[in-house]
Parts: C-alpha cells; structure tokens; sequence
C-alpha cells in the first residue's frame, strides 16, 4: 500500500470515527396476528384418495385435509363432517379415529381443529380418514362416474378488537385540539373467520347532561360457506333431511366498549325488536339475519353508563365478538369400473 | 524531508477536520442576551422519551407505567424581578377513566420550578411533571391491546410586554419647512418572548391626537384563552371550555411614555366603541387590533412640546394560553396461556 493510500485511510478513518452518525438498529421480533383474512376452515380430498378410478366391490381410501386458517379454536369435538355418497355404489364407509377426530355415525365424524396462534401461525391441520367400499354396478354398466361431497358444520366465532373514540362534543363546538375525533372506521383486511365486521360508523347521541354512543356495525360473509344459527349449526350436518328453515344466515353479535360494559345490539329479540333497557347479558346481544351475504347491527351504551357531556374526547377499547355456525361443502368425482374378465 | 512535509500535511488536515467538523456551533452570548426578549413560545410541553414507552405490556402483578412531562418555560414571563410564579395546570386525558387511573389527576404549575428566560439562564426554567397510571384490572380491559392517545394540556396566565419606539408629531401639517427629529411611521414587532405578541404598530397623526392601531397575533401554537378561564381546560371537569372563553386577549395597558391611551373597540363591554384603559380584544383567526389615541392638550401640546420627539410605546397583555402534547401508546396484555 502506498504512503498516499496510507494518509487518505487515516483521514477517512477519523472522519468516520469523529463524525459517525450514531444510528440504533433494532432486531424487534415481528408481531404476528392471527386476526386477519377471512378463512374459517378449509378443507381439500386428498389428490389419490378418493383415486380417480375405482372397481367395483372394492376398497377404496379417502382422505380429507381440513386446516384452521382462521383464529378461533374448534375444541370439544365440536366440529362435524358429513360424506355424503351414493349408497348403491359406495355401499360401506369405515371411518379411522385420532385423538383429534371421533366417530359419530359411519358417515359423520367429529373433530377439533385449532386455529392460529403465535406459536402456530398458519393453523392447524388434521386429517380425516375413511375406507369406503364400491357396490356392484348396473350389468349393462361398464363404468359409473360418482361423487362424494364433504360437508363441515363448525361453530366459529369473530373477534374484533379495536379503539374507537368517544367525543361528547357532539356538535364540534368546542374550541381546541381532541384527542382524537370521531369518524368511521374499515376493516378491509378481516379477523381470520369468515364473518367479517367490515365497517363501524359511530355516532353520539345526545340525552340530557349525556350522551350515548351508538355503533353501527357492518359485517359481511367473505367466506366459502353459509353461517347458520349456533344453536343448530350440528343438525344441518347430523340431521341433513330436517326442517332448517330460520336457520341460515343467522350471526349472534356482542359487543364491549370501554373495557367490560356490554353494548345493547339491536335486534335483540325473536321476535324482531329492539329492547334497549335490557340489563341481563344475554339478552343484549344482538341476532343478525345476513341478505345478500350483507347486513349491519346496531349497538348503544347502556344507560348506566352514558358518558356526561362535560368530558373531553377520549379514546376507548371496542371489542365484537360474533358467533355462528358455519357450513361448507367440497366434492371429488371418481370413476367405478367393472373390472375387465377376459 | 518530504516524507515529514507529508506527515505534517496529513496532520495538519487531521486537526482541521477535528477542529471544524464536529464543532458545535455556539452562540454569541451578548446574542442570546438580545435574544431573552424574542420567541413565540411560553410553555412548552413535551413527553420525556420512554416515559411512558410507545408499548406497555401488562401482566396480573405489572400494571403501572409512568408519564412524564417535560415542562419548559421558553418565554419572557415572568420577569426576573417579578416574584410571581406561573399559574395554571397540567392536565392529562385521552384515556379511558374506567381503564386507566391516573395520579395525580392534575399538576399545579406553580408547584414546578419554571423562571422565564433572564440573563442567569438563557434557556428558561424546565422542570418533569410526572403522572402515575395504573391499569385496571385486566379482566375489565377485555381486549388483547387498548391503544390511547395521551394527551397533556397546559393551561396557563401569561403576559406579553412589548415596548417598540414611536414618533410623535405635533405638527403633521405644517406648511414650514423644519427639520424634525423623526418622522411618523410604522413599526413592525416579530415577537416578544410570548405566544402572543404585538406584530405591528400603525401610527397616523393628526393635528389634535396621534392614533395607534396595534395588532395582536397569536403565534405561538396553542389557543389563547381568557386568563380567568383556565380551570374550564380540566378534562374531566363539569364545564368546558366555549367560544366565548377563547380567542381572548386582555389589554391592561398601552402608553406611550407615562401616558395611558384611551383605547377601542373592546369585547365583553356593553358599548363596544366607548374608549377605555383596558379590555378583552378578540382575535379572529388569531389575529386582533385595537386602536388608541393620544390627545394632544391645547396649552400644553404632548409631552415633548411642539416638536416632533421619540417616546416608547409600551403594550401589557394578559391572557390564558393552552399548551398541547400527545403521544401514542399501545397497552398490551400478556398473554397468560
């Protein structure tokens, strides 16, 4: 190295020494949320199994992938799939157990499946298992093209949880900054389930010395599936021939602000009204009837907990839970051959 | 012999580089001495970095976190000579009360140590308020992370003093050509070591008074408030704040030498366009004038007789002044699974 060299490194390494821009670097570990997209449960027959082709009296594998992408756990065995076959051709099914799968019937199973979590962020996946065997075809039959479907009925629930502002100043009368300010709110990016609360519009309501905020919360079905009631979800698979009119598009909602105070939501009765003195828990949540995959609900403060008038704005905890079964089927075709005797 | 031209060059740029290029730049103190009396700030506020930090995770036996607020007096009030202390209060809000318990739940202002810039220290006084805050319990957050704003407000009583030199012609129309020692002009202020201040002072003279109209604008950041409606800033009080309270500013005093002006139009007086001593001004978009008279006496002519002469133009005011800082958080329960 030449003496120049030399002296240009020594002034570069004093430049960098005395004039070094004292940068932090940080190595945070990424924040994972679980509580995004509008996956439930999905469920895929393995590629082979059932196998494209099949003869006749014979055995045949199938295998069925289900995986929680969404958030909310599936325990308690509170799951339930259904084969649905036709019974001339796929005469028998025998069904393998796991601790995570049980048997209901020859044709449903029950299971539980966990949704993501930090420790496990693409959600759990389990398999399903039977052995079916193939009928004897029609004689004149050489081949017969069949189907089995798969139908999953899962309660699932919905959790938003966000913060939301609540500013008696209803008009916008008082001078000077808030700290924050009251406006709608989009969730575009959904809570990991297939119900999705899409927008909150918030509005204050004036009452005396008071005000009490009301929410209109927006949800949508984004998902594969159709919700049905979480009191009856188990019967559509279970009990497929019964009566489940009333049953579909059906979501419960509850909602909290400012840490554990219900909201009253609306509707809140069978009979399609709105009580908004109630004071037992159950009672104020609200039952959404879903059109076009599409409907909205509206909570309010409880009039205990009205908030006066003299308050500044303030920002505040909003949690929604919607809970609902929810119902999706899958199919895969398969070919019964005779097989060939000469 | 070259070889040493060559070390000694090379050191030579060493100790030029040391010498200037991290020199930090240091003010000319008499500079800063002129300086005591310019500025548009009074209190400012700021959190102390950390205090509390950006994320507070809360578990069932940690569940306090601490809020501190730096609290300068960057401004001229009180003088140096003045024994009085600022008067107002720190308040904190933005959160939720049923979350979130706060104490003290306000901070006297004079309890802090805050003298205005003076010779001694050309900073101004700083002091930390500091607000302890205690999470609820954390079955009641019902929520994995509770993001508020914090918000802290200072509302307190300051005083402008501006003092700009004026010229005062008895003469304004006269026919002789004379030497004058000044002539009428207008004076323009920037700022006086307050948030508000005396911008600009336009002077017209007439053959029996001289009229001033002094312009007031608030130019520091915060909203001016009338001095005795302080209290109504508290968050959680039960009156608040209204148009009527703000936007306000006392004129105690404007006189040229010794000589109080008569002055208008005022606000909150039953007859806007009376002349008097005193009074609220508004400011509409922060800015507000009032105009005021010197009387010229018949026998007497002004103060300097009947020959143009410079005298200061002195204006007190006194006002409220709300102060802002905010700073986000996120409260994060840990998990207990």
């Amino acid at each position: 190295m030449s003496k120049k060299n030399i002296l240009l490194l020594i002034v570069l390494s004093v430049l960098l020494i005395s004039c070094q821009f004292s940068g932090t670097s940080t190595t945070g570990q990424r924040e994972i949320d679980t509580h995004i997209g509008f996956d439930g449960l999905t469920a895929e027959f393995s590629k082979d199994a059932p196998p494209q082709v099949v003869f006749e009296e014979s055995s045949f594998p199938i295998l069925l992938k289900v995986r929680n992408n969404g958030a909310y756990d599936i325990k308690e065995k509170k799951g339930t799939i259904t084969i649905g076959r036709e019974k001339d051709y796929v005469t028998g099914l025998v069904q393998a157990t796991s601790t995570k799968v049980g048997i209901l019937s020859g044709d449903s199973a029950s299971f539980d499946v966990d949704g993501k979590s930090i420790l496990n962020p693409y959600g759990e996946e389990i398999l399903l298992q039977w052995n079916a065997k193939t009928g004897k075809l029609d004689p004149q039959s050489e081949i017969k093209q069949s189907v089995i479907t798969a139908t999953l009925c899962y309660p699932y629930q919905t959790i938003l949880t966000t913060t939301l502002c609540i500013d008696p100043d209803v008009f916008g009368l008082r001078p000077g900054k808030k700290a924050c300010n009251v406006k709608d709110m989009g969730f575009s990016s959904g809570q990991g389930a297939p119900i999705a609360v899409t927008k909150i519009e918030q509005q204050m309501i004036p009452q005396g010395d008071s005000i009490k905020p009301q929410f209109l919360i927006f949800l949508e079905n984004r998902g594969r599936g159709t919700p049905v009631n979480i009191l009856n979800y188990h019967d559509i698979c279970a009990k497929p021939f019964s009566d489940t009119k009333n049953l579909w598009n059906t979501v419960r909602i509850k909602a909290f602000a400012s840490g554990n105070k219900q909201l009253i939501c609306c509707l809140n009765n069978a009979e399609g009204r709105c009580s908004e003195s109630e004071t037992q828990p159950d009672k104020m949540e609200g039952l959404v009837k879903l059109s076009d995959n599409k409907n909205f609900v509206r909570c309010i403060f409880q009039e205990k907990d009205a908030i006066p008038k003299s308050y500044d704005a303030y920002t505040s905890p909003l949690k929604v839970e919607l809970t609902y079964g929810y119902v999706q089927s899958i199919s895969a075709n398969f070919n019964i051959h005779k097989p060939l005797k000469y | 012999m070259i070889k040493l031209k060559k070390i000694i060059f090379a050191l030579l740029i060493i100790s030029i580089l040391l010498a200037s290029g991290c020199k930090k730049t240091q003010k000319d103190p008499k500079k800063q001495l002129e300086e005591l009396k310019t500025g548009a700030e009074g209190i400012s506020l700021s959190f102390v970095p950390d205090f509390p930090p950006d994320t507070i995770h809360i578990e069932p036996n940690v569940k306090n976190f601490e809020a501190m607020i730096e609290i300068k007096n960057k401004g001229a009030y009180p003088a140096a000579d003045d024994p009085r202390k600022i008067e107002g209060k720190l308040y904190l809000s933005g959160y939720d009360k049923n979350l979130v318990e706060m104490a003290p739940e306000n901070l006297d202002l004079n309890s802090l140590l805050l003298p205005s810039k003076s010779p001694v220290n050309l900073q101004g006084g700083s002091d930390v308020a500091a607000f302890k805050a205690e999470v609820q319990n954390l079955d009641s957050l019902n929520v994995e992370k509770y993001e508020p704003v914090l918000m802290a407000t200072a509302c307190y009583k300051y005083e402008t003093t501006a003092t700009a030199s004026v010229c005062i012609d008895p003469n304004p129309y006269s026919t002789i050509k004379e030497k004058k020692v000044c002539q009428v002009h207008d004076v323009t202020l920037s700022s006086q070591g307050a948030p508000v201040a005396v911008v600009k002072i336009e002077e017209a003279a007439f053959s029996a008074k001289t009229q001033f109209k002094v312009t007031i604008r608030n130019v520091g950041t915060g909203d001016v408030l009338k001095d005795d409606q302080i209290d109504k800033c508290n968050p959680f009080g039960t009156s608040r704040l209204g148009r009527e309270d703000v936007d306000k500013v006392y004129i105690e005093r404007i006189a040229v030498g010794q000589q109080e002006l008569q002055c208008w139009p005022f606000v909150d007086v039953t007859d806007s366009s009376a002349k008097q001593q005193s009074g609220f001004i508004r400011l509409v978009n922060n800015e507000g004038s009032v105009i005021c008279e010197l009387e010229k006496k018949d026998q007497e002519g002004y103060a300097g007789g009947n020959t143009a002469y410079i005298t200061p133009l002195t204006v007190r005011l006194k006002y409220g002044y709300k102060a802002i800082a905010e700073k986000k958080l996120q409260i994060k329960v840990v998990s207990q699974k």
